[in-house]
């Protein structure tokens, strides 16, 4: 070789030299220059090639398979087996742990209410194509019995609490409690477990608030607003963090100059809770709710040394804030609003850079004296990301992992015995390499290991949520489907709300299978056994949808979900919609009802009427379809006005039916139809020993019609039963026939002749029965005499209609004591088991309202939406929610007849020519 | 292998011993040379390989064309093939989808069917690189300032030589190709500079650019909305600072990667932000780049010799391609324009108020931060991945919201130490280079240990690929 480039060439074998000799040497790994190379992990030779080779010519892939990045196709398969093998080698309680299938009943979805759950099956959707799985938390063991078999397991303390929230048997807020790293402190993934969480079982309050947002910028996330500019903050991240002075909440914000202050919305909080530290020095906090100078507490210490400290203030029903003003030198770490009410209260704290290692950073006095106050019954951990970053840097070991995140749980277990905890492993990232290649980041699956085993031995329970995000190599696929920043390390939201989704599902079969049901039937949703119990109308309707003019005729009796109208005026309008509007169909007779207002029909009387119902009567006798009947004197008059304000121009041919009663002494009844008289009909025929039902049948052009009966003077009193309207053009008539208060029973004991005739006049094509709430509520039900009266009253009115029938369950009928806790109605369990019972002895199709309102404590949750879905009586709808139920009762209906149609398309069609 | 790697340290350091072993032979070396830049390349992606080979024979073929006869007409037509056909790979590989993507959307009012599938085509690494440095030297033999007697191979080695091959500098031929029969040679002093070349490239690279733009940009550039104005404004300015220690960084690893073989490379950067004027940025910035646009598009046109609206249009052409020469997009394009029409601004203004020729240290100060404030705005186009995302940024970065919690200390430290190394005299660069020369040769190795151990400590663990290998 040449002299002259030698020198640069001995440089160059020196430097090598060199830097082998110290990476290989026992020095700190801080000292050497390519830590991998460290003789104790295997052979040096491997190292080197892969040191020095590109990772294209070690036959490494150092991207995901294209099949799982390619944006058009679909996420790379994963098989149950990997998966399951995970969930086993974890979770000694067998059954219990494992992956849920995907898009089956019993993933967790069943009780959230329709927008959320709008929003939760778009990201299952989301879920199906990233990859991502259910996975099951892994319950673990907190407390063995003597002969070493589980007797509580790791989350038992929260899946009780949520129990009790369930049954309405606490009086406290379940509070959890959730420390984290940054995926926390954007409060995304929190933000969806909350929000479900105090959607299924109320709000407790917003929780724990920082004084001031950790960032001047993001998402403004848990924490008041400061007035003032001159708070100092501190954080367990920061380098010169907050010795011994700050509790698991992390950030101490302190005073020293001019006052300071900051402010909160209090959204319903009825208690507010101060967190600080006692300190010797003078320092004093003023509450002020709206302005209003409140409670003043002086922070000063009575102990020579700071301690954390508490200051409770109950605050005024329909406060909207709560300010705070520290003055002196104060230390201040947060504020609880809670609604004093039992609920979820979900606390969050997530800090930047936060890992298992900060979290110890907090004095431990003032950690256990915190968490101990705040009572939570769950603690969740979800750190590991920076462990796993730091691993990859070599600044930690997986040894030191392992021991900082035992002392972690070690350190909540003590602080809270009673309560449950949950350790989470942290999510797949990636990293670029030195040659720019996009890999997934080590460590995420060996961090995750450590903590599944610190938390089995814990007594904690544990969420694979790499594994819930599709395993390693997950990142690299959610940053290519834009759920990943480009930091390749932070999910963006909708990434952020998958994960929340996830373990939200999870924590909810978790609580599922540890949960007694509070009635013990078996609730199905959907429409059961519309094949073949719905075969003919469904054919009708077919026919109809086909081209076919028909008319569909669906008759519904029932209470006062039926009385109601909204929801039968809701179901009609959306089949009208699809089959065509054959017309209003049956008005009973009675007077002025707002409830008519909506499917545009008015009833007016004038004069002595009388409304009599048939619940309030002896048994027998004639009753109009809805069980009532208006009792006119001579020169009383009744109309009813269908179609008002219907548009002009529409001029169908109709038929507008009077149903009256001929009664022997009863005056002749005088009709006009929209204004002019029309003949007297022939007298009934002598003679007239028994009322019977009279129906006029009156023709009539164009939509809107009103019909006025009379009762002249000078003869005896006449009984008008109803009306009704229809159109003869193809379409759907819808009747209404409710009466509040009424039972199966009810129906039972009225004329069957004069009932049958009537409804048989109405010529249905399927009855819907929509009794059971009532009996729900009576005390000491007769389940046998209602299975046989409701069996017989179905299968008498089918006789006389030749229609198919339906049934509908009641709704969550609740009832509340005296201490206002709220209970299911006595014979709720009795009337649910019966019904599905009654449906198929009498060969109805059934579908439980209950169910598709959410099931358990379904009602409560209707209470709680916003706008509210359920009334304060625990038994009836508002207006929305009979319209939402009765949105989920035609979808379920018509997902039944387009079922129906599918399965008959390839039969039709092999049968053709 | 990045250049930043430690692949490709020891790939250099392979090659270089084989190198001088035979630096004395001339096949041998020339071998070695261009057996180590094809394995380099292939190990991105060998495929291009044989575009740039068939590229390489049209282009030696025309050269020699030239050589052999004396029309100017013939001299003409094939230097025209050699362009048109460069021209045509870039226009084939880089711009196809672009041209696509415009033809769907401007034809789509009048219903004209336009393929709608993406066209799938790898962009070779180094293409744009490669046809500048391929036309340059077909044009440089049709203007007589190259020779034509170069062997394939020496055109090929000098189209592939792999200190610079994936990102340049554009090389003229008179400083690559010319030497490759000169027997090389290499002092002890120019190897230490160039050894330190390197790891300055190293330390600009790996410590500096990178921290910058995993530390803020990154994330700012990444979603915008979660962060403060002034945030954006600071990462705005990082990203200027990181783009360009990133290249120059780079440019400094080929320099001096190319020195070890006894090569040198022009300088590619002088110092840039340090501009008075936006003429001056450019006579600073990618230096190779912009001396090529103008040898071999703006003199063409006409240059400054032309009526004053040609000039200016000789000026926006020259940007806006130039713009476009970055990247298959219109926003590059509107980046370019936007420098176009501040060039012409200040052009115009040297026109009717005439070119100081000293200026005060007032006016010195003004320009730079005129120039500067320029620079930093128009990087926002340059970075964000498309025009609305620009904007966002922009409008986020003039919503008044302030804070600058999220700016992490060490990105402070390490704006510092780049607006620092970027104003320092050059002389205390100089002072330390010779420094580095002038240790003996272990304590030399004991340096680059110590340095490659503070990279290791100090760099961000998500290195990141050179910002102009997407170019």
């Amino acid at each position: 070789m040449d002299l002259k480039p030698t020198s640069t060439g001995w440089t160059l074998a020196l430097t090598v030299l060199l830097a082998l000799g110290l990476s290989l040497a026992p020095l700190p790994v801080q000292f050497r220059p390519i830590p991998s190379l460290r003789q104790d992990e295997g052979t040096l030779g491997p190292k080197l090639v892969a040191l020095v080779l590109p990772a294209s010519l070690r036959g490494k892939k150092a991207r995901p398979p294209p099949d799982a990045l390619a944006p058009d196709s679909a996420p790379a398969a994963h098989p149950e087996s990997e998966s399951s093998a995970v969930a086993e080698s974890a979770a000694p309680e067998g059954p219990d742990a494992g992956v849920a299938p995907a898009a089956v009943p019993g993933i967790g979805l069943e009780d959230l209410s329709a927008p959320t759950l709008a929003s939760a099956l778009e990201l299952e959707a989301l879920r199906e194509r990233m990859g991502a799985r259910h996975v099951d938390i892994e319950l673990n063991c907190r407390k063995a019995r003597a002969d070493g078999t589980c007797e509580e397991d790791g989350l038992a303390p929260f899946t009780r609490a949520l129990g009790e929230l369930r049954a309405d048997a606490r009086r406290t807020p379940v509070r959890v409690v959730h420390l984290g790293d940054s995926l926390v402190a954007s409060d995304y993934i929190t933000d969806v477990v909350r929000e479900r969480l105090q959607e299924r079982f109320g709000s407790g309050g917003r929780g724990f608030l920082y004084i001031h947002r950790l960032a001047q910028a993001g998402r403004a996330t848990r924490a008041g607003t400061a007035s003032t500019e001159g708070w100092k903050m501190e954080r367990l991240v920061d380098t010169n963090w907050p010795k011994d002075r700050v509790g698991w909440t992390g950030v101490a914000f302190s005073t020293s100059g001019p006052a300071q202050g900051t402010r909160y919305a209090l959204d319903g909080a009825r208690v507010a809770e101060l967190y600080f530290l006692t300190q010797p020095a003078n320092g004093a906090v003023q509450f002020a709710v709206d302005g209003k100078p409140a409670q003043r507490i002086q922070t000063r210490a009575i102990a020579s040394k700071p301690e954390a400290a508490f200051a409770r203030l109950t605050l005024p029903e329909g406060a909207k804030t709560l300010s705070l003003l520290a003055s002196g030198k104060t230390e201040l770490h947060g504020v609880t609003l809670e609604t004093g009410a039992p609920g979820i209260v979900y606390d969050t704290v997530g800090l930047l850079g936060g890992m298992a290692e900060v979290y110890l950073r907090a004095q431990p006095a003032a950690f256990r004296a915190q968490l101990r106050h705040r009572k939570p019954s769950l603690v969740v951990l979800m750190v590991g990301g920076n462990e796993a970053f730091f691993l990859s840097r070599e600044r930690t070991t997986l040894d030191e992992v392992r021991t900082q995140m035992t002392a972690l749980v070690a350190r909540v277990r003590e602080a809270t015995p009673e309560a449950a905890c949950l350790v989470l492993s942290p999510i797949d990232a990636g990293v670029r390499t030195m040659s720019g290649e996009l890999v997934t980041r080590r460590h995420s699956a060996e961090v995750g290991q450590i903590f599944r085993e610190v938390a089995r031995e814990g007594g904690c329970a544990f969420y694979d949520t790499l594994a819930a995000m599709g395993g390693e190599g997950s990142a690299l696929r959610w940053l290519e489907a834009g759920l990943l920043l480009e930091d390749l390390v932070h999910p963006r939201v909708r990434g952020s709300n998958l994960l929340g989704h996830l373990l939200d599902l999870a924590l909810q079969r978790a609580f599922a299978r540890r949960h007694a049901p509070l009635v013990n039937v078996e609730d199905d949703p959907g429409l059961q056994n519309a094949d073949p119990s719905l075969a003919g109308t469904f054919a009708k309707l077919h026919r109809r949808e086909s081209g076919e003019a028909l008319r569909v005729g669906i008759a519904q009796l029932g209470a006062s979900h039926t009385a109601a109208h909204i929801f039968t005026d809701a179901v009609r309008e959306a089949l009208a919609k699809r089959f065509g509007d054959a017309g209003r169909g049956f008005i009973s007779a009675g007077k002025a009802s707002p409830r008519l207002d909506a499917g545009h029909v008015v009833r007016a009387m004038t004069g002595p009427w009388t409304v009599e119902d048939a619940k309030e009567s002896p048994p027998g006798g004639i009753w109009g379809l809805s069980g009532t009947r208006a009792v006119g004197a001579p020169g009383a008059s009744l109309s009813i006005q269908f179609c008002k304000d219907c548009p002009a121009g529409d001029a169908p041919a109709g038929r507008l039916d009077v149903y009256a009663v001929d009664q022997p002494g009863a005056g002749a009844l005088e009709v006009t139809v929209d204004g002019e008289p029309v003949p007297a009909e022939a007298p009934p025929p002598e003679p007239l020993t028994a009322p019977t039902v009279r129906i006029r049948s009156f023709p009539v052009t164009g939509l809107g019609h009103t019909v006025r009966v009379s009762v002249p003077e000078g003869g005896g009193s006449a009984t008008v039963l109803g009306a009704a309207l229809e159109y003869e053009r193809p379409g759907i008539v819808y009747d209404a026939m409710g009466l509040p208060g009424a039972t199966a029973f009810t129906a039972k004991a009225m004329d069957a002749t004069a009932l049958d005739t009537q409804l048989a006049a109405r010529r249905p094509d399927l009855l819907v029965y929509w009794y059971g709430t009532n009996e729900a509520g009576e005390e000491g039900l007769d389940a046998a005499a209602l299975h046989q009266d409701y069996t017989a009253l179905v299968s008498r009115m089918r006789r006389a209609t030749g229609a198919e029938c339906l049934i509908i369950g009641p709704t969550d009928r609740l009832r509340q004591d005296a201490t206002g806790r709220w209970t299911e109605a006595p014979s709720l369990a009795k009337v649910l088991a019966t019904l599905p019972q009654v449906a198929k002895d009498a060969g109805c199709a059934y579908w439980s309202a209950r169910a598709a309102m959410g099931g358990e404590r379904a009602m409560q949750r209707w209470q709680r939406q916003e706008p509210p879905l359920g009334l304060t009586d625990g038994v009836h709808l508002t207006q929305t929610g009979y319209e939402r139920l009765a949105a989920a009762f035609v979808k379920d209906l018509m997902s039944a007849y387009d079922a129906t149609n599918k399965k008959a398309e390839p039969t039709a069609r092999a049968g053709g020519p | 292998m990045l250049s930043h790697s430690l692949q490709y340290l020891a790939f250099v350091i392979a090659v270089f011993a084989a190198y001088w072993a035979v630096h004395r032979h001339y096949a041998a070396r020339m071998f070695v040379l261009l057996a180590a830049s094809v394995y380099f390349y292939a190990v991105f992606t060998p495929f291009p390989l044989l575009i740039f080979l068939a590229g390489v024979t049209v282009d030696h073929l025309l050269v020699k064309g030239m050589a052999r006869t004396d029309s100017p007409g013939t001299r003409k037509l094939f230097v025209v093939l050699s362009i048109v056909s460069n021209l045509g790979l870039l226009a084939g590989f880089k711009y196809l989808e672009l041209l696509r993507k415009t033809a769907v959307s401007l034809l789509a009012p009048w219903h004209i069917d336009v393929r709608a599938e993406p066209f799938h085509l790898l962009l070779p690494v180094g293409l744009s690189f490669y046809v500048f440095q391929a036309i340059s030297y077909t044009v440089d033999v049709y203007r007589g300032k190259a020779s034509a007697e170069h062997s394939f191979f020496e055109h090929l080695l000098y189209m592939l030589f792999f200190p610079r091959v994936v990102s340049g500098p554009i090389v003229r031929a008179s400083e690559l190709m010319a030497h490759f029969r000169e027997e090389p040679t290499l002092s002890p002093d120019d190897g230490a500079r160039a050894l330190f070349r390197v790891a300055v490239g190293l330390v600009k690279k790996l410590i500096i650019a990178d921290v910058l733009g995993s530390g803020i940009v990154d994330p700012v550039f990444g979603s915008p909305h979660a962060y403060s104005s002034a945030e954006c404004a600071v990462a705005a300015v990082a990203y200027t600072l990181e783009l360009y220690y990133d290249f120059s960084g780079y440019s400094d690893i080929a320099m001096g990667v190319a020195a070890l073989f006894g090569f040198r490379f022009p300088e590619n950067f002088a110092r840039p932000y340090l501009a008075k004027n936006l003429f001056e940025f450019w006579n600073r910035w990618h230096m190779s780049l912009s001396s090529w646009l103008r040898d071999y598009l703006y003199i063409p046109l006409g240059g400054n010799r032309r009526s004053k609206p040609r000039v200016c249009f000789n000026l926006m052409m020259v940007m806006v391609l130039g713009g476009l020469w970055h990247g298959a997009d219109w926003r590059f394009a509107v980046w370019g324009g936007v420098h176009g029409v501040a060039l012409c601004a200040v052009r115009c203004w040297w026109w009717f108020r005439g070119k100081t020729s000293e200026p005060g240290p007032v006016r010195v100060a003004l320009g730079m931060l005129a120039t500067f404030t320029l620079v930093v705005l128009t990087r926002v186009v340059f970075r964000a991945p498309d025009m609305t995302h620009a904007a966002e940024f922009y409008a986020r970065m003039l919503a008044g919201v302030p804070g600058l919690a999220n700016v992490a200390p060490l990105v402070w430290g390490m704006i510092a130490v780049a607006v620092a190394a970027h104003a320092l005299p050059l002389k205390l660069y100089e002072l330390s280079a010779e420094l580095f020369v002038r240790m003996p040769v272990p304590v030399r190795a004991v340096a680059l240990v110590l340095l490659g151990l503070g990279i290791r400590h100090l760099s961000t663990m998500e290195t990141r690929p050179y910002v102009y290998l997407q170019f």
